[in-house]
């Protein structure tokens, strides 16, 4: 009866658990376009440009400090579906590589000795892309 | 008692048991039927990497590998920086070069950066490749190959198909591999190397270095940390023990407040 009884509980918990959970979550992808992976997609004004490293760069050290230039649009710390085309985060790619999501216009990011290139983009509150997408200018800088 | 009766009446105290179940199993239903699990969800922090992709694919291997371009415009007499990346999340494939890394011929007005993924060919197979062989090129208006300056690297990143491979990044002469010396790139499936001559690259058996002495050394530092924080805990520790252990010999001294009634009594 007991063991009846949990296993009814169980089932319980499970059924209250949100139906959303269990599939895969949003990917990022860096190349595809916006509504072959998201669905419609609204457009944006935006245009994000990176201000720091400049292109052909050479740094020292341990961090590389990133700085961009956003017009037409804000940065809003909520994460949410209700999107607006004004509203959104930063995604910042090295090497092709989604390294970080922030919600200002600078930032410091580890690097080790190499040779790297920098890309931004301007994403919706949902961390889904605009269509089309807002990319910044591409920069390749080196750490030595 | 009747055992009709009786089997009723043991049901009897299994109903709240069942009832929940009953009620579990219609939430579940419910549940599957208003939850959005037809819409994507919100961003939760993963990025989910598509699979490699085989130029040859075996059965059960994704195929049609993307290829990357990059067209570059020469302003003045140096080679603009050139980032080709296929088109995968995260890329399969990547050449990235900085300013100047290019020999020009007088009347260049623009580079085109290519990537190709090729399958490895039988000798390739033979010798060790590992996933798609990628032809690197690139050439000017003119569709001629520009070479890289001497004395100048650029940078082959190239995404390991299987993670528990061990493979560095070699350079292919047709049939044979030249192995170059590799790190982890950002990602641990990306491996990189410096090149001084472009063509075609794959991944073959060989070794990885791992993240630079930057990491090793933040490692390093946490981990030392983390030492002379168990340090100070175990010492801590010990110098209270005793003192614990130790039976109070003094009597507390009586409290000011009380004192004073004490006195004026």
């Amino acid at each position: 009866m007991k063991s009846f009884l949990i296993l009814a509980l169980g089932l319980l918990a499970l059924a209250c658990a949100p139906a959303g959970a269990s599939p895969a979550p949003a990917s990022v992808p860096a190349s595809s376009s916006a509504s072959e992976s998201f669905g419609p997609r609204p457009s944006s004004p935006a245009t994000l440009t990176i201000t720091a490293p400049q292109d052909g760069a050479t740094i020292s050290g341990t961090t590389v400090h990133v700085t961009l230039d956003l017009e037409n649009a804000t940065i809003t710390s909520t994460t949410t579906a209700a999107i607006s085309p004004t509203q959104g985060h930063i995604h910042l790619y090295v090497d092709g590589v989604l390294t970080s999501m922030n919600y200002t216009t600078e930032q410091d990011l580890p690097v080790t000795p190499g040779t790297y290139s920098l890309k931004a983009e301007f994403v919706a509150a949902d961390h889904a892309p605009f269509s089309p997408r807002v990319w910044s200018n591409q920069v390749v800088f080196t750490v030595h | 008692m009747n055992p009709r009766t009786r089997r009723w009446t043991s049901l009897g105290s299994a109903w709240p048991a069942l009832a929940l179940t009953a009620l579990g199993l219609a939430a579940l239903g419910l549940a599957q039927i208003a939850g959005p699990t037809h819409r994507l969800p919100l961003y939760d922090g993963v990025v989910v990497e598509d699979p490699y992709r085989y130029a040859a694919p075996a059965p059960g291997q994704a195929g049609t590998p993307g290829t990357g371009e990059a067209v570059n415009q020469v302003v003045g007499s140096s080679s603009p920086s050139i980032a080709v990346l296929t088109s995968e999340s995260p890329p399969q494939a990547q050449l990235i070069a900085p300013i100047g890394a290019f020999a020009l011929a007088a009347g260049t007005t623009s580079l085109t950066a290519t990537l190709t993924p090729l399958a490895p060919t039988s000798a390739q197979t033979q010798a060790g490749a590992v996933g798609n062989v990628y032809r690197m090129t690139v050439t000017d208006q003119n569709g001629q190959q520009v070479p890289l300056a001497t004395g100048v690297q650029a940078t082959v990143i190239l995404r390991v198909p299987d993670q528990n491979a061990q493979v560095a990044v070699g350079r292919s002469d047709g049939t044979a591999f030249t192995v170059l010396p590799t790190t982890t790139g950002n990602q641990q499936d990306l491996l990189r190397a410096q090149v001084d001559s472009l063509g075609d690259y794959a991944l073959v058996p060989g070794s990885s270095s791992g993240p630079g002495p930057g990491l090793l050394l933040l490692a390093g530092a946490i981990l030392l940390a983390l030492a002379v924080f168990a340090g100070v805990i175990l010492v801590r520790r010990r110098s209270a023990a005793p003192a614990l252990a130790a039976p109070r010999s003094v009597p507390a001294a009586p409290r000011p407040d009380k004192a004073r009634k004490r006195r004026r009594q």
